[in-house]
């Protein structure tokens, strides 16, 4: 047996209550590496055309990967996949914290949630053991007080993820939290375990995991350890994490302000590294094993009422300030403890509740239609919104099905501004003037995300009015960044400290004894792609360039101030863009994978489904 | 007078010139921003700068001998 | 060497677990490793570690004297002259003396080998001594 995994695949079926334990397939380790690869490959078996996302025919699918829990900086990642209930299509989510390694040390490589309770539940895993608590007094509790509870009668070691009052309430975008401030935020994976009325998993592992030679991978991770943390970027990222890149955000016009309207906020130094440190951060906060943590524990403030959060990350102060019109680091804080109590995505949750105060300001909704007046830079409306949208009362009912749904809903023009791509809400990144990472966001496989492919300096350093290499360089990202994903390791100590990636190849074999060149582990990279794409096209109706498409704002408007004041690509450029990368990456003029491009990548059995429709 | 001037992070495959450290020679006092366009890049482009293991802004003026290290913007996310 | 803790700066991330039960049991297993990283979440919001300090209560409690110290100041457990009595495990007044069963009945114990001192990030852990540089 491959080591250097948990061993298994356990099948939850919350209908029955029963539990299955089988081994995972060892040609799977070889051709899908773990984590997200296990993910889309169980996707494809597991999750049929035509199931509903919130029926019980849904799973929700959750892998650590081989790298999880090693001796090597930032090795705390779960990934987590099901159909969406935003986007209908594939969806997925990473997590980090501390979830991850007692998962793979209670045995298990693969996590299948199927069925659905008919009564809220805690779900118990002790190693091999699952057992079952009725979670009826806690179901509609904040994530705080459900993980604090759980540790108190279970015991401080386990570790707990937890959905909150939003996943309760159907919003599409609810996410699932761990470690009092870790989220698998995207794509309603908290909604879909919501749906099984799973209120809470959780988990103590106490297994070795085994390796094929533990000295030698002792010996890289002591050696990645010592490099990673003598990196110039380290030292100066460590101490302020994500909010770094603010400054530079905005001063190259992409940091999202007022719903997308532009890319520059006045006030953006009341939101950068320093700032957050001074009047918010109380101390780190690391994922499993990692030397430079991200994470930054510390109090909010919204008019004299504190609250206790992790962050807030770069995308959370995207979202919740500049593009709310918040430019007070404390509120930013404060709204950002809100989304996590709540168990709300803060990136979904900030695009949408921006459109709500767009439409205000420009008169398409009533402050009576609303609940409130919603004004940009008006933090007590964003907070009293989150809670509608987490309750489902008035109009965060609406909101609470996404922003291309209420857009639909409210019509009078008000699509032209709802800022999403396939249903998921758009990330931090106003990129209608940078052709690469505009790319990257029409084709991220989950929607509106920049996790997949972060293109943004590659835009400004080579010229935004350059197309050339533009699609290359999208291709590669997407091969590369979710290559950690299915490593089951996080991509900050090379994205944000500036280790060169393809020192994680020397962990490899070690781990796993299996040898891999740095190009063949993209090769797995690239047949996951394909594979979510699959994915996609399966499940959605239509699914193809049609729904690689920009929001009507970002090809009708440009900026009103900034660096790229007015300009804007124009619906030809577009498709000049989406023609170079469907061509690159053997796909038809549609988008649609090859049957010649699945085969070369031993996705064969997907061939049927690209053939057939 | 003269400065080095080195480049870390991921820029670094757009500027090829700058894996190895820069000598910058002036005969009077440069800003930072003046010296960062200097070596062929856009002033804006790096997310910070330190001299000398300091953090400076871009009209910070280096003193003879000084080292600038150009650091890449850090992805958030 | 001398384990010492500067709680205020620990991040919770417990490669100092990881490395402990790495280097002395060749095991990748947290529950193996001799000392224990606690969270207190939300509030106060901040972590603890539970290290020894060789403080040499096990060994005066022990009632086979399984227990010495070596030249380097770590009381190390015999494990052939362990009964598995448990007693040392109740009266560690750090509660960082740790049973699991791939160990049988001989407790887990800090052998001072100074691996967690080495790489903890944030030097939360480190050598009053000073033999050992801390990394911040």
């Amino acid at each position: 047996m491959i080591p250097g995994y948990g061993g298994n695949i356990l099948r939850i079926d919350l209908t029955s209550k029963k539990a299955s334990a089988s081994p995972v397939p060892e040609q799977w380790k070889r051709e899908y590496l773990g984590g997200r690869g296990f993910i889309a490959r169980a996707f494809w078996d597991e999750i049929q055309p035509g199931t509903d996302p919130l029926g019980p025919e849904n799973k929700l699918l959750m892998a650590p990967g081989p790298y999880t829990g090693q001796f090597l900086s930032s090795s705390g990642k779960l990934h987590m996949g099901a159909l969406s209930p935003a986007t209908g299509g594939y969806g997925d989510s990473n997590m980090g914290g501390h979830m991850s390694l007692e998962l793979k040390q209670a045995g298990i490589d693969l996590l299948i949630l199927e069925g659905a309770s008919e009564t809220p539940v805690t779900v118990v895993i002790e190693n091999g053991k699952v057992t079952y608590r009725d979670a009826s007094s806690y179901w509609n509790d904040s994530t705080f007080d459900t993980e604090s509870r759980l540790k108190q009668e279970l015991g401080e070691e386990w570790q707990i993820m937890v959905i909150g009052p939003a996943a309760v309430n159907g919003v599409v975008f609810a996410c699932i939290q761990h470690d009092f401030g870790r989220q698998a935020g995207r794509t309603g994976v908290g909604t879909v375990m919501a749906s099984k009325k799973v209120k809470a998993v959780a988990v103590k592992g106490t297994h070795d995991v085994k390796l094929h030679d533990v000295r030698r991978t002792l010996a890289e991770g002591e050696k990645m350890m010592d490099k990673v943390m003598k990196q110039p970027g380290f030292t100066a990222w460590q101490p302020y994490g994500t909010p770094e890149v603010v400054p530079w955000a905005s001063s190259q016009g992409v940091m999202p302000t007022r719903n997308f309207q532009t890319g520059v906020i006045e006030g953006f130094q009341n939101l950068d590294g320093p700032t957050m440190k001074a009047k918010v951060t109380e101390i780190d906060k690391g994922c499993t094993s990692c030397a430079i943590p991200c994470g930054k524990w510390g109090k909010g403030v919204l008019n004299g009422r504190e609250k206790p959060q992790e962050g807030p990350e770069y995308e959370s102060i995207a979202l919740l300030g500049s593009n709310l019109g918040i430019t007070d680091i404390q509120q930013v804080a404060y709204l950002n403890g809100v989304c996590d109590e709540l168990g709300l995505d803060s990136i979904s949750a900030g695009n949408v509740v921006a459109w709500s105060m767009e439409c205000y300001e420009k008169g398409f909704l009533s402050a009576e239609d609303l609940g409130r007046p919603m004004e940009f830079g008006n933090a007590e409306a964003a907070s009293a919104m989150f809670h509608d949208i987490a309750y489902g009362r008035g109009f965060g009912k609406i909101l609470g099905q996404g922003v291309r749904s209420a857009a639909t809903q409210v019509g009078l023009g008000t699509e032209r501004f709802a800022m999403h791509v396939k249903g998921l809400e758009i990330s931090g990144y106003e990129a209608r003037y940078a052709p690469a990472m505009m790319l990257s966001y029409l084709t991220c496989d989950i929607g509106g995300n920049h996790s997949r492919s972060w293109a943004v300096t590659f835009d400004v350093a080579t010229g935004r009015e350059n197309f050339d290499g533009k699609a290359e360089r999208v291709i590669w990202l997407q091969h590369v960044r979710p290559l950690f994903d299915a490593l089951g390791c996080c991509r900050f100590p090379w994205v944000e400290a500036g280790l060169d990636p393809e020192s994680y190849v020397g962990f490899i074999e070690p781990i796993t004894g299996m040898s891999f060149t740095w190009d063949e582990l993209l090769q797995v990279s690239e047949r996951i792609w394909n594979l979510t794409r699959m994915i996609s096209y399966r499940h959605i109706p239509g699914f193809g360039r049609a729904f690689d498409n920009p929001p009507p704002r970002w090809i009708e408007e440009g900026h009103e101030t900034g660096p790229t004041a007015g300009k804007h690509f124009t619906r030809e450029q577009v498709d000049d863009l989406l023609n170079r990368y469907y061509k690159l990456r053997g796909w038809t003029e549609d988008g649609i994978p090859t049957t010649e491009k699945l085969e070369e990548l031993g996705l064969g059995f997907c061939a049927p489904a690209a053939s057939c429709k | 007078m003269q400065v080095t001037v080195r480049l870390e992070g991921h820029l670094r495959e757009f500027f090829p010139k700058l894996h190895e450290p820069q000598t910058v020679a002036f005969t009077e006092p440069r800003t930072v921003a003046e010296i960062i366009e200097a070596v062929g890049m856009a002033a804006s482009l790096p997310s910070s700068v330190l001299c000398n293991k300091q953090r400076v802004e871009r009209d910070h003026m280096p003193a003879d001998g000084d080292e600038l290290v150009l650091l890449s913007p850090l992805a958030g996310g | 060497m001398k384990l010492a803790l500067a709680a205020d700066r620990c991040s919770g991330c417990r490669a100092c677990e990881l490395v402990c039960a790495l280097d002395n049991w060749s095991a990748l297993n947290p529950k193996k490793a001799a000392l224990r990283v606690h969270g207190h979440f939300p509030t106060p919001g901040r972590y603890t570690v539970a290290i020894c300090d060789q403080c040499g209560t096990c060994a005066e409690v022990c009632p086979t004297n399984a227990i010495q110290q070596n030249e380097h100041g770590a009381w190390l457990i015999n494990g052939e002259d362990c009964i598995g009595c448990n007693i040392c495990v109740q009266e560690c007044p750090h509660g960082v003396m740790y049973l699991h069963d791939d160990n049988g009945m001989v407790p887990i114990k800090c052998t001072l080998c100074g691996k967690c001192m080495e790489f903890c990030p944030t030097g939360a852990l480190y050598d009053a001594d000073g033999v050992i540089p801390t990394r911040r």
